[in-house]
């Protein structure tokens, strides 16, 4: 039978390891895109194998040949990642281990392992993308991984998903004001722990002074933020913002490097044409001395301001920019100092975050580069890229000037079947000639890497400059975020009308990268081309309050989970009289957020306690406040007494308030134990129980005895 | 654990008798919420400190779910079919629900850690659960306490109660093989009014006649085509004239043997007479069951052999531990 219903899938023998194996496939399934091909393609394998020897025994892999492939795994990861110890062929060994492991898995505890395995494969996923896709995903993965958590518990819910969803559902539901509690309050550390499984060179400690293919790409994956930036008046366009952090110079035709400048480095500066543009920088601890500043920043303008507080600033408050509270100290002039090729730097490597007033020209003239400078613009390797230097060469002999070989070599980038990449092919010996000729398709540093290299070859000074370009904006501070996707790699050349000017040959080829930014293809959300008809306008508009929505719902996602670290945590407790500044208080904020939470479940369970009592029934109570208030006046109703009884000792002890007391006692005698209403003699008007009822209750309201 | 002989029945389980503890699976998964914090800590990853807290949470909530699996549960015990010594003695206990949510994966076992089979019990519904202890001597099995235990919903936490319920069986001795039984006891001469019989006892019988049936009749020998005719109940009577002889099962025939091999034998003996339909008496030191026949005389008979020589307060077997 091919076709069978997921009910009957989940009937013996397949179904106890359907319960297991299916959650863990779930949560490893975004891995699977981003490692190797035959990682996911041994886990799915095995994992199918294995329900398949549910039925046929014979299938179960000897203990010698599970060995062999345990080996086989090992040594595969070390060959696909140079490397072992490391978040990257960490998760790819655990993805391996869960393919193997339900192979000896032999009871229940085992395949708990296995969930437990799945949970921490979630949290993995986390450490390459924090989105709120991926968090949605994540949420929807961990509800089924507890569903099946359920099942281990409760073995015979197995053909009933529904049941064990409900169950984890419920569960999950009741976990979150206790989750809430422990993020507000778990002691956040300023900045990273301890580098003890930092990966060298891992794309979260950001650019480096190196450029190699896939160096930068590498960054894309990672959505930490580098520095925010509030600009004084008008921001200028996103397409505009090119944050240069690091020059490159020198290059063995795959490799760029900054290389060793020969002499003191040069004063330098930028003329500017125009007003230029003012902005605040907040820079995140990067442990390096490089500043990315946009273009081209002017070196007396953060000298001019030295000594002036950021409170004197017109437009831009500290409050404006998260995580720049009063004790981070807003203008660092005196650390700041000029770095070559018209670049800031810090004199000290940053370890936590600081705030600059900077000035930058985005229309611009600079000074000519001196003969050194020159020379090493032009500096290749003796051979190599054969094919590439030809090619240049062809262009500079027919060449007018030195601004058409540079348009040549833009439109042989976009004529040419170039392709834009994220995943690009490895390169060969010659990277360029094999990027050029061969593989075609890159990402960002492969074009700048090979049209520098071009523009060398045809004899025009030229350089590599990685930086970030762009910025998300966010709307309810009015600031810019920069993160580590943001980043990018592109070229300066020099020519004798503009001086240094920046060529970016990405920008031919995805133009929709420099206008929106590189974040906006992290998670694509574009309108599908079906509704761009004009009858369909409604649905754009539908589909524009969507987008925009899902763009609110990313802002407060990236404002109160993602950037809420140290400071921000410290901002919010403030808020509360909550801030800790010692070590001690900090230390309080945990013992208050366990037993907070501790208390929370309680008070949830307590809800629950409450609600599933079967209600309380209304006539009794009325009766006992009765009771009640004829206790408080000196008569007790006692343990052995009846309501008539009752009535008449209470009525002979104070003759006074007689009446009501025999009338709501009758009444009480009569909806309690009476058949059906006696018209005339009870409660006048009396007709059904209901009416009865809450004529008793509006008495006994009413009855308010005093004591004698 | 003090004995709690004076729980009233149905036991009901309050909140100050439930107990609860990690379970190993739960020792395993707060080593996962370590790991999974120390690498939030390490990457300072807001989802990933969201995804640790919220397993934390759903294990904190599971703490009160689990014990409101036990809470306010009633706890009764039946009557447990007597057994021969060498089986496995059954106890109904009943676990009843009286509130509006249902119990799923309830266990009844002797000890903490014994995993009995796991049973719902429904909205305001019962289950009966069978714990079973192996009945290795003859004579009373008392066993001290139940453990009423469930981990649901996620295995991470275990809520127990110990019951102290008045739980016994009866134990008989195990029935001495079958064969040659009959022969050596109505071997020994000239005792009594039994004449010698050979082979089963059921054999040779001869159909009598029939008599109005008296409570105590096997069914088999109830005559249905009679009474599908439209009489009353009838029986066959079954056995020669020398049959219808009481048959007098006597300790001290079975002289020779120690006392445990006698009291097999005479369980077999009784067994034996019981089938073969005619009235006996027995008689061992201390104790004389009057001539009778039927399940109630069997069992007198048995339950006699079972108690032979024990202390009359004797808690027998207490439960493993």
């Amino acid at each position: 039978m091919m076709l069978r219903t997921p009910r009957t899938l989940l009937h013996d023998p397949h179904g106890p390891w359907l319960w297991i194996l299916g959650p863990a496939f779930l949560a490893a399934l975004p891995h699977f895109a981003r490692y190797p091909l035959w990682i996911g393609v041994i886990c799915v394998g095995m994992w199918i194998l294995r329900l398949w020897a549910t039925q046929h025994p014979a299938l179960m892999p000897s203990r010698t040949i599970r060995f062999a492939l345990t080996l086989g795994c090992i040594g595969g990861v070390y060959l696909s990642f140079g490397y072992l110890l490391g978040p990257e062929p960490g998760t790819a060994l655990l993805l391996l281990l869960l393919a193997l492991k339900p192979f000896e898995a032999q009871g229940r505890r085992d395949q708990v392992l296995i969930l437990f395995m799945a949970y921490l494969l979630v949290l993995l996923q986390f450490l390459h993308s924090q989105s709120m896709l991926v968090a949605g995903y994540m949420t929807l993965v961990v509800l089924v991984i507890t569903a099946a958590l359920v099942g281990v518990a409760h073995p015979a819910s197995q053909t009933d998903p529904r049941f064990r969803l409900r169950q984890a559902g419920v569960l999950l539901l009741q976990a979150l004001p206790v989750m809430l509690i422990l993020f507000v309050l778990f002691p956040r550390l300023p900045g990273s722990l301890w580098g003890l499984f930092q990966a060298p060179r891992t794309g979260l400690t950001g650019l480096s002074d190196t450029m190699s293919p896939g160096d930068i790409s590498e960054l894309l994956q990672s959505s930490e933020v580098v520095f925010r930036v509030a600009f004084v008046d008008q921001p200028p366009a996103v397409s505009r913002m090119y944050w240069r952090a690091l020059v490159l110079w020198e290059t063995d035709g795959r490799t760029w490097r900054v290389g060793e400048p020969e002499g003191e480095p040069r004063q330098w500066r930028v003329r500017p044409r125009g007003e230029p543009v003012e902005y605040v920088l907040t820079m995140e601890a990067h442990d390096q001395r490089w500043l990315p500043v946009l273009e081209m920043p002017l070196a007396e303008g953060w000298a001019r301001q030295e000594g002036v507080s950021v409170d004197a600033l017109p437009d831009v408050s500290p409050e404006t920019i998260p995580g720049s509270e009063a004790d981070t100290p807003g203008i660092m002039a005196e650390e700041l100092a000029l770095a070559s090729d018209f670049l800031l730097e810090v004199r000290e490597e940053l370890r936590r975050r600081a705030r600059f007033q900077l000035q930058a020209a985005l229309e611009f003239e600079t000074d000519a580069p001196t003969s050194g400078e020159h020379l090493r613009a032009l500096e290749l390797p003796l051979s190599g890229n054969e094919r590439a230097r030809e090619l240049a060469r062809s262009w500079a002999t027919t060449a007018m000037d030195e601004r058409t070989v540079v348009d040549r070599a833009l439109h042989f980038f976009r004529d040419e079947t170039f392709d834009y990449t994220l995943r690009p092919p490895l390169l060969g010996e010659e990277a360029v000639d094999d990027f050029l000729f061969r593989t075609r398709s890159g990402y960002c540093e492969h074009y700048a890497s090979a049209f520098t290299f071009l523009m060398r070859a045809a004899g025009i000074p030229a350089r590599v400059v990685v930086g970030y370009q762009g910025g998300d904006r966010n709307p309810l501070g009015d600031y810019f975020v920069i993160r580590q996707y943001h980043a990018h790699a592109w070229s300066e050349v020099w020519l004798e009308e503009t001086g240094w000017t920046r060529v970016d040959p990405t920008t031919v080829l995805a133009p929709e990268r420099i206008d929106v930014g590189a974040g906006a293809l992290v998670p694509n959300i574009d309108m599908p081309r079906v509704l761009s008809s004009r009858e369909m306008g409604w649905v754009i508009s539908a589909w524009r309050g969507l987008t925009q929505g899902w763009d609110a719902a990313n802002t407060l996602w990236n404002q109160w989970v993602l950037d809420f670290g140290f400071e921000r945590q410290r901002r919010f407790l403030e808020r509360f009289g909550l801030a800790g500044t010692t070590r001690l208080e900090r230390f309080g904020h945990l013992v208050l957020a366990l037993s907070l939470s501790f208390v929370a479940a309680a008070l949830i369970y307590g809800v629950i306690q409450l609600r599933s009592r079967p209600p309380e029934d209304a006539l009794d109570k009325t009766y006992a406040r009765f009771c009640r208030r004829l206790a408080k006046i000196g008569i007790p109703r006692f343990p052995q007494e009846g309501p008539r009884d009752y009535a008449l000792r209470a009525a002979g002890l104070r003759p006074d308030l007689a009446e009501p007391i025999t009338a709501i006692g009758e009444g009480y005698i009569q909806l309690r134990y009476g058949e059906s209403p006696r018209p005339g003699r009870d409660i006048p008007g009396a007709s059904s129980p209901e009416v009865q009822q809450r004529e008793l209750t509006r008495m006994v309201r009413a009855f308010r005895p005093r004591r004698a | 654990m003090k004995n709690r002989r004076s729980d009233h029945l149905p036991v009901r389980l309050g909140t100050n008798r439930i107990y609860i503890l990690p379970t190993k699976t739960g020792t395993a998964y707060a080593i996962l919420l370590v790991v999974l914090l120390l690498i939030s800590i390490n990457y300072t990853n807001p989802p990933g400190y969201l995804l640790t807290f919220l397993l934390t949470g759903i294990a904190l909530v599971g703490i009160f779910h689990t014990h409101r699996g036990l809470s306010g549960l009633l706890i009764s015990q039946g009557p447990a079919s007597p057994v021969f010594a060498g089986d496995r003695a059954k106890f109904p206990v009943t676990v009843t629900n009286p509130s509006p949510w249902a119990r799923y994966g309830i266990q009844v076992g002797w000890s903490r850690v014994e995993t009995g089979p796991l049973k719902d019990v429904p909205v305001t519904g019962e289950q009966t659960f069978r714990p079973s202890l192996p009945a290795a001597n003859r004579g009373e099995l008392r066993p001290k306490r139940v453990v009423v235990a469930t981990v649901f919903p996620l295995g991470l936490f275990r809520a127990w109660s110990w019951v102290a319920l008045p739980l016994h069986c009866m134990v008989y001795p195990a029935p001495a093989p079958r064969a040659s039984l009959l022969d050596q006891h109505n071997a020994s001469p000239d005792q009594g009014e039994e004449r010698p019989r050979t082979g089963n006892p059921l054999e040779g019988e001869e159909y009598h006649g029939l008599r109005a049936y008296q409570p105590g009749d096997p069914l088999r020998r109830i005559a249905w085509k009679a009474v599908a005719r439209g009489s009353e109940l009838v029986s066959k009577e079954f056995g020669s004239a020398a049959n219808q002889e009481a048959i007098v099962l006597d300790w001290d025939r079975l002289a020779n043997e120690e006392i445990e091999a006698r009291l097999s034998r005479l369980c077999r003996l009784v067994l034996d007479a019981e089938a073969s339909g005619r009235a006996y008496s027995l008689q061992i030191p201390g104790k004389r069951i009057p001539t009778g026949s039927g399940p109630r005389q069997m069992r007198a008979c048995l339950t006699a052999l079972a108690l032979f020589a024990m202390p009359d307060a004797q808690t027998l077997n207490e439960a493993p531990r």
